[in-house]
Order: structure tokens, then sequence, then C-alpha cells
């Protein structure tokens, strides 16, 4: 087990590694710089040079990736050039409120998704598998960009029933949850109907029936739990989608998260809050993957890697 | 299975009920009796300011916050003409000398005093190179010298006669006066989060990417305000913006997408208004790269381009018909300056007579977003210049990129060969002919066509060292002709802003900057 967690640890220093560069030189492929930005509309040439100079900007990018590089891993995210304030500040402030969305969204992803998904293969080809399968496609399909803006007519405009956007209670985050979180679930709502399909006509569920178990012990005791690994697997790989949708969505609900920081600082050339911003994000994707690696350990004992 | 299916339906149900009371009717407004005291103002904009420092106020919004909550020595009426704020009155003894004097008795925000010391602190600050003011040179660079005469009474002389400098205190953030005690507390670094100044509303707090909020100052020197709390709301969409009006959550939105906003006409409970603002689209076309420093062929663009056409379909007739280069909100307008009217053959005509009869490939670089209706206009103009054999590729992008891509990287090294741009007045037509059309300002300085020509240069210096009105305005008038002939750039139309508010919502001050100003405003209770 332990050189299991040691190889997994490496893939992600080296994961993280090959993002934060690949950030790095994508950023500056974008014209203009934070230069361009902040002077806006008028300045006198001298003072845009002088600020470059300050900024550091007008050194080679492989030097500015190496000193970037050398204070990261001094945990040092450096500065932001639009208000001298540590990034790191800036995503303190603005974090939990992305991870609040993105949770949230799981939450609904996972509870509607593995319901649906369960129900329509306890019943398969009926009218509700029909239907919750018609709609996970739906799902998949719909852009968050477009669920997103008719959730607010629908239940903000029309009903008054939630807020428009904005945050502060639970009701503010209803909408956003649901926009991402639907759009995921059915993704998740046709895996579960897959795995529990094929956990459901194995032996051992055979065996259980035969035994007199009670249907629902049946399917939730032991279809469900040999099924798990499956799901488990997509629910992870969802995180990123979820986390993406996240984004979009705090632009479209005027969620104050890191989403809407990213895209401000893209648009302002704000290269050390783009950076640090966006490692953050790659590294929250992966040791989420990295802990449910570590789950699928304890899920299913079969999977005790050794050397 | 069924447990997991009733709880959802049952979440359902619950949504449903507690959105069951049928939408908010609209109330007809019976005339009021007067403003009413109280509430909490929601204005809704798209933009976040960069910092509340109004000395590096850059971007678009920064000076929005800082006039909120702070006064200059003067400011400007929407009519564009300049009245007394901070300083009750003021003579101009010689062009290059003005004596202000200050309102007694007012204070700022942490109650320490506006007084002739405190404004000397704040330009002094100002143009320190501590404190990196990128605005400071190009803006009230012919500021030469602030000293206190008395406790109420600042002489501030010029480095040479500047017609345009009282216009520009009016209008600069980096113009106001805000509290010297703050600024030495909080030190460049932070100020720009925790400002003081001697506005209507007094900062409270600024929360990174949702929202600014300020309370109404009781010591006001107009009056206190009618409503008790202002916050600006930072939504980045549009249509969220549109929705929040349509709630109730916001009362005020500012930029609205063009389509939405003509629906808001029929409502009963919004009224929309398309403020002009102090601002004329351009096509510029880079003056001296091939084909366009041939003035034949920028004039055959100016031909081939239908304004008044794309004036009334593609903007809906929201944006209003321009006379010049300058505005129509600035009082050196010119109604009866020249125009290029729309006439296809004449354009191919001169296409012709500058030895291109098939016309030129080309690029036009335009934004997406930042002017109403900017990426339809832009997509029409090509379908025009197509029709004189003008084949126009279309890019844009981003603020960012759309502005270094008309800067260029050199004053002698262009960008764009063709591109959309808006340009205002800043308090004085100066700050738009001049920064625009004068030679010295080739690139980053403000001329990104690269125009030349010695004659507008002489006549928009002329204009500066003006004082009187009259005799500017006629040498504005001039350059402007010279400026039309040479077709350094095609105008398009005056600028307006698409906003949108309760109609419980009265006085509101609106313009001529892009800022609207709430001193006034009350809500209907």
């Amino acid at each position: 087990m332990r050189s299991y967690v040691l190889g997994r640890v490496l893939v992600l220093a080296a994961v993280l590694f090959g993002t934060s560069a690949v950030v790095f030189w994508t950023v500056r492929l974008l014209p203009g710089d934070p230069v361009d930005y902040l002077v806006a509309e008028v300045a006198t040439p001298e003072f845009v040079q002088n600020l470059r100079a300050e900024l550091g900007l007008d050194r080679p990018v492989l030097v500015q990736y190496g000193v970037w590089l050398g204070n990261v891993l001094q945990a040092d995210l450096g500065r932001s050039i639009t208000d001298r304030k540590p990034v790191i500040r800036h995503i303190a402030d603005r974090y939990p409120q992305t991870m609040t969305l993105t949770l949230a969204s799981m939450l609904v992803a996972t509870l509607v998704g593995v319901a649906a998904g369960i129900l329509s293969a306890t019943k398969p080809y009926s009218w509700f598998d029909n239907a919750s399968m018609l709609a996970a496609l739906l799902g998949v399909a719909v852009p968050v960009f477009w669920l997103g803006p008719i959730f607010i007519l629908i239940f903000a405009v029309q009903l008054r029933a939630l807020p428009a956007a904005g945050s502060g209670g639970v009701e503010y985050l209803v909408l956003p949850a649901l926009t991402v979180g639907l759009a995921s679930a059915g993704l998740i709502a046709r895996m579960t109907r897959s795995a529990m399909l094929e956990t459901l006509s194995q032996d051992y569920v055979r065996t259980a029936r035969a035994k007199g178990l009670r249907e629902r012990f049946v399917v939730l005791r032991h279809a469900f739990r040999n099924a798990l690994l499956p799901i488990v697997t997509i629910v992870a790989l969802q995180t990123g989608f979820l986390m993406g949708g996240a984004v979009i969505a705090e632009v479209i609900f005027a969620w104050p998260g890191i989403g809407l920081l990213i895209v401000e600082s893209i648009y302002r050339r704000d290269y050390p809050m783009v950076q640090g911003t966006l490692l953050v994000f790659a590294a929250t994707f992966a040791f989420i993957n990295f802990a449910i690696d570590l789950l699928y350990g304890v899920l299913d004992p079969r999977i005790r890697y050794s050397a | 299975m069924r447990k997991g299916l009733a709880l959802l339906a049952a979440m359902l149900v619950l949504v449903a009920a507690c959105g069951s009371a049928a939408p908010a009717g609209g109330q007809t407004t019976t005339a009021p009796a007067g403003p009413t005291k109280g509430g909490d103002l929601v204005v809704v904009t798209g933009h976040e300011p960069q910092t509340l420092d109004h000395h590096l106020a850059t971007g678009v919004y920064d000076g929005y916050m800082s006039f909120t909550l702070s006064n200059g020595l003067v400011r400007t009426k929407p009519d564009g003409t300049i009245e007394p704020a901070l300083a009750e009155r003021w003579e101009i003894p010689d062009p290059m000398t003005y004596i202000f004097h200050l309102r007694k008795g007012v204070t700022f925000h942490d109650g320490t005093k506006v007084d002739a010391a405190a404004v000397k602190f704040n330009f002094d600050r100002l143009f320190d190179p501590a404190t990196k003011s990128s605005r400071a040179q190009p803006r009230l660079g012919a500021l030469k010298n602030v000293t206190v005469i008395d406790d109420s009474t600042v002489k501030v002389t010029t480095k040479f006669p500047f017609g345009p400098f009282l216009g520009s205190l009016a209008i600069e953030p980096i113009a106001v006066i805000e509290s010297p005690d703050a600024m030495k507390k909080a030190g460049v670094a932070d100020y720009g989060t925790r400002p003081v100044g001697s506005g209507a509303f007094i900062f409270q707090e600024w929360v990174q990417g949702d929202r600014v909020v300020f309370k109404a100052n009781d010591k006001y020197w107009g009056g206190r305000p009618n409503i008790d709390t202002l916050t600006f709301k930072i939504v980045k969409d549009p249509s969220t913006r549109l929705s929040l009006l349509q709630t109730g959550a916001a009362h005020f939105a500012v930029e609205l997408n063009p389509p939405d906003f003509i629906n808001l006409q029929s409502s009963k409970e919004i009224q929309t208004t398309a403020a002009p603002f102090d601002n004329t689209l351009f096509i510029e076309m880079s003056n001296i790269q091939a084909p366009f420093d041939n003035p034949l062929v920028r004039q055959a663009v100016c031909y081939a381009i239908d304004k008044e056409a794309i004036r009334k379909t593609v903007l809906q007739g929201l944006a209003k018909d321009g006379y010049g280069i300058l505005p129509t909100t600035t009082w050196a307008k010119n109604t009866e300056a020249e125009r290029y009217s729309y006439n296809e053959a004449k354009a191919k005509d001169l296409l012709n007579r500058a030895g291109l009869p098939n016309g030129f490939t080309t690029t036009f670089w335009h934004p997406t977003g930042r002017y109403s209706g900017d990426a339809q206009v832009a997509q029409a103009v090509q379908g025009y210049l197509r029709k004189v054999g003008i084949q126009a590729e279309l890019k844009t992008g981003d603020l960012t990129s759309w502005a270094s891509a008309m800067r260029g990287t050199a004053p002698d090294k262009p960008g764009a060969p063709m591109y959309m741009r808006g340009w205002g007045v800043s308090g004085d037509p100066d700050s738009q002919i001049y920064v625009l059309y004068h030679s010295k300002n080739w690139g980053l300085a403000g001329n990104y066509a690269r125009y030349k020509n010695t004659k507008v240069d002489d006549l928009l210096e002329k204009a500066r060292l003006e004082t009187t009105q009259e005799a500017r305005k006629n040498l504005y008038k001039e350059a402007e002709a010279q400026i039309t002939k040479d077709a350094a750039a095609c105008t398009l139309y005056d600028n307006v802003r698409l906003l949108a508010y309760t109609k419980k919502l009265h006085d509101v001050r609106i313009g001529p900057l892009e800022y609207q100003f709430f001193e006034t405003a009350w809500l209907d209770r």
C-alpha cells in the first residue's frame, strides 16, 4: 500500500509542475500584457516602460518562470498586479465560495444521479427508466450557460421563488447548484444505471433473493455496494467538470468565487493571479482524485496494490 | 427506489410552494408628493473598480466610485458646464493662475477639515513619483504648483495657458480631494481599499468581486442624500443584470443588451433611458500603413458606410446621430460640421482614382461588449465595405487584446490597419480632439491612427492657450473641418449608455460622464 501511495504522490507533483508550466506560457500567448490593461486609455511611454521593468515583464520568459517557480516552492504566490495584494489573500477570500458551490453541486449531482440510476436499473425499460434516461441525455447535452439563465427566468423572474443572483443565505445557492449539478447528474445517472444492471444480473444477487432477503436489502446492500466502484470513479472525474461549471455559474449568478476571479484576472492579464489561482484550482482537482484513488483501497479490499 | 423518488418530489413541491405567490404586479406610482427619505438603493454594474484610490484610478469604473464618495474643487453639470463643488467660487486673474475659495465648514468623513492644506496635500501626492499614478501626467500635466494662501484659499498655477484646465479638474477622478489623514495612515498600498472623501456617500466596504457599499453622509455639504445606503453590485452578465432588475433585487441597471433594452421599453415597472455619453464611435484607419496612407482610400471607406441604416437597424435607433468628431454633449459641438453621407458609387470611384479598382483585403479589429452592439455594428460595416470591394477580416477579443491591437508597439509602429474605437470628451473637448489628432500623440499617447497635419496641430495648440469658449469653439470648428476632409477616421455615431431603473426611483443625475449620481435620488416607499 505504501508504495502505491508514494507513486500517487509523485504523479501529483508531476501534474502540478506540468500544469504550472502550461498555464505560465499560455496566459502570455494572449495579446497584450498587464501594463496594457493598467494604463487603459492613455499614458506616457516612459511610464509604461518603467512599469514594465518594475513588474519584471521585460526579462526573458524563462527567467520569469524560474523566479515564479522558486517563489511557489517557498509558498509565495506573488502579488496581484492590479492591487498589489498577495495572491494568496485573494484566493483565501474567494476560494470557500467556489468550494461551497462545487460541493453543493456535487451533492445535487450525486443524489439525483444515483437515485435516478438505481431506480431505473430496478425497473429497466419502464416508463420511469425511459424518462429518466432521456432527462439524463438532455442533462449531459445542455450547457450550463443556457440552463442557468433559464432557471433564473423561471424560478426568479416568473415565480419569484428564489433570488436571481448574488450570494447570502442558502437560497442563493440553490439555483447555481442545481444548474451545475443537474448537468452532471445526467452522466452519473447513466453510469449508475449500467453499473447496477451489471451487478443485478450477478449470481450473488440471485442467491440473495433466493435466500429470501427483502428486495430493498438486495438492491442496496449487495448490488449497489458492488456497483460503487465505477460510480465513485465517475463522481471523482466529474469534479473537474463541476469546478469548471462552477466558474461559468459564478459569472451567470454573480457568485463571488474564484472562478469569477480567474476570469477577471485573465481580462486584466494579471499574470501572478492567473498563475496562482489556476495552480490552486489544478491542485484541488488533483488532490480530490488522489483521495479517490486512496478510497478505492478502502472500498474494495481486492485493490490493495503491492509493489 | 421509492423513498428517493418521494424525497425528490417533496423537494420540488417545496420549492414551488415557496414561490406560489403571484409575481409582484406593477403598481403605477401615484404622483409623489416629494422626496421620501430612507431606502437601500442597489445598482448593478458590469465592471468592478480596480482600486478606490483616486490617484491610481485607471479603469472604466474606478472614477465612478471616487466620485460617489468624494468631490473635486469643481464639477460638471449634465449639460457639460462647470459648477462649484468644494470650491464655492474662483477667479482666474491670468491665464496661468486659478484662485479657488473653498466652502467653509466642510469635513471629510473622518472628521478632519477640508481646507487649503488638504487640497495641496492631494495634488502633491498625485504627482509624487512614489504614488505611481498613470493618469497624473497625461491628464493634469499642465499643473505647475498648488499654494496655500490661507485656510480656505488655494492658488493653482499651470505651466502654460491651458484652456481645458478647469474642465480637467471637474472630470478627472484624480482631481478629487480626499482626507490627507486617512491617506497618511493607510499608506499607498492600503489606501485603495479604504478611501475617505467628503462626498454624499461614505464608503463602508468593498467585497471583492461582489459589491461596493456606501452609506449616506448626514453631514454632506450638499444636503444629506435621501437614501440610506447605496450598494453597487458587480454582475458581469448583462442578462443577469436584467433579471435582478426585474425581480426587484436591483433598482438601477447599467449597460443592458440592446434587445433587452428594447423589450423593457414597454414595461410598466421599469424606466429605460438611452443616456448620451460624451463619446463618439469611430472607424479609425492607420494613416501610415498602405493602403490607408492614401486619403482617397480613407474617404472611400467613409462614403461606403451607411451610418443612418446602422443606427436605425443594428442599434434600433438607440444611438444618437453625431455631428462630427466632437460628440453632441460637449459645448464645442459643431452643428454645421461636414460629414460623409452614404454614397456607394462615390466610394467606388475614389477607390478607382486611388488605383485600387478591385478593392483590397484588410483586417478590422473591434471590441465586443465594450459598447452597446459593437460586434453587430462591426459586422454591418464589414458588409458595406464588401459592397465596394474591400474585404475586411473581422478580429475581436477582450479589452486588453483590443487595446494592444490598436496601439501598436511604438509611435511609428502602428497596430491594426483598421479598427473600431470610441473616445470621449472628459470635461473638455481638448481631451478628445487633441489626444486623438495631434501628431505628437502618435501611438500609446492616444493618436492610434498616426494622423498628422501640421495645420491641425497648430489649431489644436492655439485652442489650448485660448481661455474664452467662443474663441476655442471656432478653432475647434476649423480643426474638425480639416480632420474630416483628411478623413483621418470615419465617425459612426454618438454612443449612448443603455440604462434601466425601476419607476419607483426618482431624481438620479445622469451624465454627461459614464457615471450616474445618486445624491438627490429617492425611492417610493
